[in-house]
């Protein structure tokens, strides 16, 4: 199969921090993967070695290209929007679009154009005198019209109202998304973005804790709410985590046999975020 | 070519402000100072003003030079030397041997003291402005937006470097151009052709050669401003704060290091020498000279040869410090260091 993203070993230390342990991952096209982890995972580190943002030891290739020594054939056909805080604050929109249609060559004005003319962003305006949310839709508008087959998006909507979060990800979908694109996204907001992932990955101390595609994933894991009677026989299975809920038991567990489960309680899809905190050693 | 150009259009809506700035404070300058000698010219030539110097022709149809108003000036009258010309002290205007040379005076410094000012101006602006092109951009995050696209890291780097060399030179040499063009328009056309009477070398300058050799020296200055260039975009890809304070500092405490180790100036007298190109070539060169040296027949070359300055080990040298600090900057660049 064709890997999108193919990553052996990768290393990367600040000083004495390590913030990627010998990385090890393949992402094939496609898809739309979720990058989950707490603060200081190494999200942020990670994706930036994807881009050839940052030097790092190992091997890593995207879309067949070395991020390091090929970063600019890469990001001809790559999207990345790393903060919403990276757009250059002197500059003005308008100035921002010549000088994408300047740089790149599959930049798309007209379109970008019409993406803002949706939007209360003038072209006046620097960039320092936009809101927040202003901003993520520029960078949004400006990443969009690249006709680029991958869009990696490094907390794209951190900081941002809920309203103008899901707004951000509708237009991700209906505006970039189809079988030949693939997306990266990365966030710790996960419960707003699992319904459109197709893979997840679990990050923590720059070691990755998980890989699975959302189909394995709810294969894999299962939530049971059982009765206090029946705990102790759900404990023997050994659940990843336990909580009490009005008076019943709640359990996730893992690679556990359905069929067991099932007299002992009610049977349930863990959310993203249930997995996420228990693999990360909390309660959910 | 087409990145090139977005790349320095992005550079320079980035600055154009403060160039523009300069710029108009430059010739509001140039235009009040114009105005001023211009009529004073005027004065001079109607005979308010009374010459002062020898002069055995008939200027026009007026006889108003040989009314002095300061007679015993006349017999204390000594011609200046054409190395002194640029060179006057306030002293030594007072003691002018007649008004023909403060005309003159005004004119030739006006013009020296306009172009040296934006040149020198500009350089400051490019010691800014080379000091601040990556580190400004490292400290507001913006290099992760430019390196997102496709455009590599050299062409980014060599067009802050072009612009902080060829384009600030490129201005200050079209700005110098202007003022010549515009003191040759407003140049009085009678005290030309009293001047030219009097064997003053104004009146015999090629203006295009002059303009010619003015092209040169820019090109001369940004060979030898090249290693001092590359160097303080190098300071601002790798320093964590204050980039131009550091990128001062450093040379100078290593020169003091130098003196204290080799008991000598050696190394920052070749800074000094870089950057001082103008004092060092235009030193006592530039219009208005005359005197007995000067054949009041031939044209003057004003600035002499720039090929032995250009073709010289300097350059060479200059060229090699200045690949090193680059290839410095292109490297620290990718890996983006983060800023205090």
């Amino acid at each position: 199969m064709e890997t999108l993203i193919h990553l052996q070993d990768v290393t990367k230390t600040y000083g004495s921090t390590v913030a990627l342990k010998g990385v090890s991952l393949d992402i094939p096209p496609g898809r739309i993967v979720g990058l989950v982890g707490p603060n200081g995972a190494g999200k942020t580190t990670l994706l930036r070695a994807l881009t050839g943002s940052i030097s790092y030891a190992g091997t890593i290739s995207v879309l067949g290209l070395d991020p390091q020594s090929q970063r600019k054939a890469l990001m001809a056909q790559t999207g990345v929007i790393h903060d919403v805080a990276v757009l250059p604050p002197w500059m003005r929109v308008r100035q921002v679009l010549t000088y994408m249609a300047g740089v790149h060559p599959l930049f798309n004005r007209r379109r970008c154009e019409d993406a803002l003319s949706t939007t209360s962003i003038q072209m006046g305006k620097k960039v320092k005198q936009l809101s927040k949310g202003m901003k993520t839709q520029l960078h949004l508008a400006l990443v969009l019209a690249t006709e680029s087959r991958l869009l990696i998006l490094d907390e794209p909507t951190h900081g941002l109202d809920i309203l103008f979060r899901k707004r951000f990800y509708t237009a991700v979908l209906e505006d970039y998304y189809d079988e030949e694109k693939s997306i990266l996204i990365s966030t710790h907001q996960v419960e707003e973005v699992e319904h459109i992932l197709s893979d997840v990955i679990f990050i923590r101390d720059g070691e990755i804790l998980l890989y699975s595609s959302m189909d394995d994933f709810r294969e894999t894991f299962v939530q049971l709410t059982a009765s206090v009677e029946q705990a102790d026989q759900v404990r023997q299975l050994g659940p990843l985590t336990e909580h009490d809920l009005f008076g019943r038991k709640v359990f996730l567990l893992r690679d556990v046999d359905r069929s067991a489960l099932e007299p002992l309680g009610e049977l349930e899809a863990p959310s993203v975020a249930d997995v996420f905190v228990a693999l990360m050693g909390g309660e959910a | 070519m087409r990145q090139f150009v977005a790349l320095l259009i992005r550079e320079w809506q980035e600055w154009r402000m403060v160039m523009a700035v300069v710029a108009a404070i430059y010739v509001l300058g140039l235009v009040v100072s114009t105005v001023a000698l211009h009529r004073g010219s005027e004065a001079f030539l109607a005979g308010h003003i009374h010459a002062g110097i020898h002069h055995d022709h008939d200027l026009s149809d007026s006889d108003d030079f040989d009314d002095d108003p300061f007679p015993e000036e006349e017999d204390d009258a000594e011609w200046i030397s054409p190395k002194e010309m640029g060179f006057f002290s306030l002293g030594e205007i007072l003691r002018f041997s007649g008004r023909a040379d403060l005309i003159l005076f005004g004119w030739t410094h006006m013009l020296r003291g306009g172009v040296s000012f934006i040149n020198l101006s500009l350089l400051v602006l490019a010691l800014f402005y080379l000091a601040d092109a990556v580190f400004k951009e490292r400290a507001d995050g913006s290099t992760y937006f430019y390196r997102s696209l496709p455009v590599g890291d050299g062409a980014v780097l060599a067009a802050k470097l072009v612009a902080g060399t060829v384009g600030f030179l490129g201005i200050s040499f079209i700005l110098g151009v202007g003022s010549v063009l515009f003191a040759q328009l407003t140049f009085p056309g009678g005290l030309a052709e009293y001047l030219a009477a009097e064997g003053y070398a104004a009146s015999q300058v090629a203006i295009m050669d002059l303009l010619g050799d003015w092209m040169i020296f820019h090109v001369l200055q940004l060979l030898w401003l090249l290693p001092f260039a590359a160097y303080l975009l190098f300071v601002s890809t790798v320093t964590r704060s204050r980039p131009l304070l550091i990128a001062l500092v450093v040379p100078l405490l290593v020169g003091i290091l130098w003196r204290y180790l080799m008991g000598n100036n050696a190394f920052l007298s070749e800074i000094t020498t870089n950057l001082m190109v103008l004092g060092d070539v235009l030193g006592n060169e530039w219009l208005g000279h005359r005197g007995p040296g000067i054949d009041p027949g031939a044209s003057i070359e004003l600035f002499g040869s720039f090929t032995g300055y250009i073709f010289s080990l300097r350059t060479v040298v200059s060229l090699l410090v200045a690949g090193s600090f680059f290839a410095g900057v292109f490297f620290a660049y990718r890996k983006n260091l983060a800023v205090s």
